[in-house]
């Protein structure tokens, strides 16, 4: 019986030997706060599975191993904010008392800059697809915004509105763009910088508000057409989106140069919409599903319709929440640590790091794109027509 | 007015009157229930969202019927919902003791609606691509196919109610009904029976105010929140009870909220409505019409 024991014991801490040879393991929890009920929840949804499919993809491939030989798998806990700024405190509270050391979220400006003193009092780095301006100045350690902001975005719709009009027309003689924006932060922030814009470059503007929820803007167009508008910027959401492509088309505004933010690419807003509402419309677009010239978007698409199918198809949110988790993981691997403060000052170091959505360099307003890509709608689909890098601008990349 | 040149006034008029169309039609299926049982019917969001997605998402995308026959499913369907309503929850409620009980209750059968429909159908706003989204030109003024069958059915209804309650049995007995409950038992009118089938048309009328503001609202849970919102306003203000008067009320919504913000930032529409119907409260709180009810 003592032989055998012994036999057991010996097994017992051969085998422990073995593993600590091997290398300790462990979990690294990623917390997402996103709307997983309510109408904005086609959005939520696509994060979550974008970010499953990175978190499959790292942990397929071995996990992320430290220097002192542990390997962790990701685990991912989701949170349903609705939608909803008030909600938000609470779900990011509840990942990180969860032992979430990187958050993910939440999904619009307004909720993000809400969360600012909370992200200050948790010290756990925050990285989302937010764009207003208003998020750099925060000056938030914690919060990156992984995506371009409304101000980059605007130059580069900007540009493309006096490009498309010169191109027809030989100059911009003649040229006034509505400024059609929705009445929250993510409109009006945008329209200022549209407005600076145009003021820079000596176009005339018209600028006028809509409700996010308005459904019906057929008076609000007649008015802009009355104004004497002849092309088009507009930074909304969804259900007003549906509703200014339905009013333009039918006040007979169907040739006109139209650019929108990057609500327009979004699958669930395509499909609220008829075709012909925003055949040729543009918006800036940091993926698109028939973009067959990046490798890495190609690669992301097929790996998204190898796990999902088509239900859902792989749209905007999808793909940036893919690149979030993807640069958080890099973060981890440079900080060589899973302390929150040792991942943000990864993020915070990060340069040159390659994304589907372009190259991530980051800066101390807590910036991390700046490049975007600019899609045309073509028989309700988003394809790519170009795109436009900024970087060298702020100082980054080789033209720098 | 220099403030009208270059606007399609005949554009904003039919627009406005097909949205007045609607408020009234809100208007008229909850004054149905009000005049029947004596109680708002703050579920009555709610009956108008589930009949937009027993439509859409049942009959159309799930189960890929014809348009027609979508519609004529859905209002047995929402008849019978009415019915099951009515037995369950109106008909008990209008017996409470206090009606701010009977309130509560229909504001919680809104909440549980609200969630069977999530639960049912999923999260995510859809649309019934191709129903009424052709229009029409006319000169400069583009007629929305969504707009004329809205005018077009709301016309349809309203004869077929005044119709209904003036040549047949059960109209004329949902009139005594609506004005001495007792007095019609007294008559051998079958009171409760009565108030199903009042309640079985008023969610029929929900289902086609869900069916008509599938195409301009697209599917989801908080589609008609603010139509409901100002069908209750075209109630007050027209004549809280009166028929007639939610006409006028939805109409002079639709047409003030249209016209009003040609003077107004375009962000005040639904304060014009809202604010309208406080003006009517404190001025005239029995509206335009005053119900003709005992």
């Amino acid at each position: 019986m003592k032989k055998l024991l012994a036999i057991l014991i010996s097994v017992m801490l051969l085998a422990g030997s073995c593993a600590f040879a091997e290398g300790a393991t462990g979990e690294i929890i990623f917390g997402l706060t996103a709307p997983v009920t309510g109408s904005q929840a086609a959005g939520g949804e696509q994060a979550q599975k974008g970010m499953e499919l990175a978190i499959e993809e790292v942990n397929n491939a071995g996990g992320i191993t430290l220097s002192d030989g542990t390997t962790y798998t990701i685990t991912l806990l989701v949170e349903d904010d609705q939608g909803d700024s008030t909600l938000c405190d609470t779900t990011v509270r509840r990942l990180v008392s969860n032992g979430a050391c990187v958050l993910f979220g939440p999904y619009f400006s307004g909720a993000t800059i809400a969360l600012d003193a909370t992200m200050r009092e948790l010290q756990v780095p925050i990285i989302n697809s937010a764009t207003s301006v208003q998020i750099d100045d925060l000056q938030n350690p914690w919060i990156w915004h992984n995506r371009c902001d409304d101000g980059i975005n605007v130059l580069a719709l900007g540009k493309a509105v006096i490009d498309d009009y010169v191109a027809a027309n030989g100059s911009t003689e003649g040229l006034k763009v509505g400024i059609v924006c929705c009445n929250d932060e993510t409109g009006t922030s945008a329209a200022e910088s549209y407005q600076e814009y145009f003021t820079e470059n000596g176009i005339e503007f018209y600028v006028d508000f809509h409700n996010k929820e308005d459904a019906d803007l057929t008076a609000y167009i007649q008015k802009a057409i009355a104004a004497g508008c002849n092309a088009w910027v507009s930074s909304t959401h969804d259900i007003a989106a549906v509703a200014l492509a339905k009013a333009m088309y039918e006040a007979g505004l169907r040739d006109q140069i139209v650019y929108m933010n990057p609500i327009l690419a979004q699958t669930q807003v395509l499909e609220m919409m008829e075709n012909d509402w925003v055949e040729g419309w543009g918006c800036v677009c940091d993926y698109s599903a028939t973009n067959d010239t990046n490798e890495m978007s190609k690669a992301f698409t097929e790996a998204w319709e190898a796990k999902y199918g088509n239900n859902p198809t792989p749209d905007v949110q999808g793909a940036l929440y893919y690149c979030h988790t993807m640069l958080a993981v890099e973060a981890i691997r440079n900080a060589d640590s899973i302390e929150p403060a040792a991942i943000r000052d990864a993020i915070a170091s990060i340069n040159g790091f390659e994304s589907i959505i372009g190259t991530v360099y980051a800066d101390e307003y807590t910036n991390l794109i700046y490049e975007i890509g600019i899609a045309k709608i073509q028989d309700g689909v988003p394809t790519m027509t170009g795109s436009v890098s900024l970087a060298s601008d702020y100082g980054f990349g080789e033209d720098a | 007015m220099s403030i009208l040149a270059g606007i399609n006034i005949p554009q904003l008029l039919i627009t406005g009157i097909a949205m007045g169309c609607i408020y009234f039609l809100v208007a008229t299926e909850y004054t149905l229930i009000f005049n029947a049982t004596g109680l708002v019917n703050f579920a009555h969001e709610s009956f108008i969202v589930l009949g937009a997605y027993i439509f859409a998402g049942t009959f159309e995308r799930a189960l890929g019927l014809s348009h027609w026959l979508s519609i004529v499913l859905t209002i047995v369907c929402m008849m019978a919902f009415g019915v099951l309503v009515a037995t369950i929850v109106l008909n008990p409620l209008r017996n409470l003791q206090f009606v701010t009980y009977a309130m509560f209750g229909t504001m919680m059968l809104s909440r549980i609606v609200l969630e069977i429909i999530r639960l049912t159908w999923g999260t995510l706003p859809f649309t019934v691509k191709g129903f009424l989204r052709s229009s029409v030109n006319i000169g400069s003024t583009v007629l929305s196919e969504s707009y004329l069958y809205i005018i077009g059915v709301s016309i349809i209804i309203v004869v077929a109610l005044q119709l209904f309650f003036k040549k047949t049995k059960a109209g004329k007995a949902m009139i005594c009904v609506s004005q001495n409950k007792d007095a019609a038992a007294l008559m051998g009118i079958n009171v409760k029976a009565s108030i199903n089938l009042t309640v079985a048309l008023s969610a029929a009328l929900c289902g086609v105010i869900g069916i008509l503001c599938a195409p301009l609202y697209n599917v989801n849970t908080s589609m008609v929140a603010s139509v409901a919102l100002k069908g209750f306003c075209a109630g007050v203000i027209g004549g809280f009870g009166s028929y007639p008067g939610a006409i006028i009320g939805g109409i002079l919504i639709g047409l003030v909220e249209q016209f009003g913000i040609l003077f107004l930032p375009t962000v005040y529409k639904d304060v014009l409505a809202f604010g309208l119907m406080i003006v009517f409260l404190l001025i005239r709180p029995s509206g335009i019409i005053k119900a003709k009810k005992a």
